[in-house]
């Protein structure tokens, strides 16, 4: 990160490659939509470009970057809210791998929109401290540093955020671990 | 259920979510982010460049304070332009007492000096009274 601070854009592609699907992935399930991941991603990656110097190295660099882009989603989703629009799961859904049976891909299908639906019906912290723990496999601390809180106020967020996904999942009739 | 259950129960609703492939169009606009947005070099105060600006922006900010509270035969202030008549004389012959040291240039400023002197006697001892119109001055009164 040094070496991005002082300009080497060599070492700026370096953490690119290395944190740029985990940074995209977060960005499409908050917001649900592949344009405005994309742009998402892009401007956390300028930021991160831009302001290599305000890094501090207590964080993990994925840490830092999980921050930046949750802002930024958080912008997208306070603007898309100021203009009422609905959000839609088209996007989401569409991208299951092309070797699964048909029979596979619609139940498939069927199950990845109701996780998505019940993720998305939860309030954007407990989201964003599922994500962060469940798919991008940061712990409670790291967590707690992206979310700008404590630890506790992670358990607390996760605890919540586990009940309410499992209630609305059962439900709708979804069993992932069968 | 127990909390590595429960992990592992939740680990499973999250996988069955779609994978987020990363399009080669995004990686290459990110990877060309460095070209298109240059960063802008700062300079530490303390560089050598910082410094000499902060020198810049301190001579620049004693000469405004110099113009503000006016100080005596700085240029443009107004002390100087109303120095009297005979600190100009002073000042003159100061001027010629220093080139005297000087050889052909000193003697024209010199020469010039002299008649300027003269020049400049001759005017303050001319009694202009005597010029006046009077009668030009006295609302009309006596004029042709």
């Amino acid at each position: 990160m040094k070496r991005v601070a002082a300009g080497d854009a060599r070492a700026f592609r370096q953490i690119c490659d290395e944190h740029l699907p985990a940074i995209l992935r977060f960005a499409t399930r908050l917001l649900q939509n592949d344009a405005e991941a994309h742009d998402v991603a892009q401007e956390t990656f300028l930021k991160v470009w831009l302001k290599a110097s305000e890094y501090q190295p207590k964080a993990r660099i994925t840490t830092w970057i999980h921050s930046i882009a949750r802002h930024l989603s958080i912008d997208r989703l306070r603007q898309r809210q100021s203009r009422g629009e609905t959000v839609s799961l088209d996007n989401a859904v569409d991208q299951a791998p092309a070797s699964v049976e048909p029979g596979q891909l619609l139940e498939r299908k069927w199950t990845a929109e109701r996780v998505q639906t019940a993720i998305s019906a939860l309030p954007e912290r407990q989201q964003s401290a599922l994500l962060l723990r469940h798919e991008q496999g940061l712990s409670q601390d790291e967590i707690a540093q992206v979310l700008d809180t404590s630890v506790d106020a992670v358990e607390s967020l996760l605890k919540r955020a586990r009940s309410a996904l499992r209630e609305q999942l059962e439900l709708g009739g979804v069993d992932p671990s069968a | 259920m127990t909390q590595t259950d429960e992990d592992r129960w939740l680990n499973a609703a999250i996988s069955a979510l779609p994978e987020v492939p990363v399009p080669a169009d995004l990686r290459r606009r990110i990877a060309e982010l460095p070209i298109v947005h240059p960063r802008k070099a700062r300079l530490p105060w303390w560089s050598p460049v910082g410094a000499s600006l902060w020198w810049s922006l301190c001579g620049a900010m004693g000469i405004l304070c110099g113009i503000y509270l006016d100080v005596p035969g700085q240029a443009g202030s107004s002390t100087a332009e109303s120095l009297s008549l005979d600190q100009e004389v002073e000042t003159w012959d100061l001027g010629v007492a220093t080139d005297n040291d000087d050889n052909a240039v000193s003697s024209d400023v010199l020469a010039q000096e002299e008649l300027f002197s003269a020049a400049f006697a001759s005017q303050l001892s001319t009694d202009w009274s005597d010029t006046w119109d009077d009668a030009a001055l006295s609302d009309g009164e006596g004029a042709p």
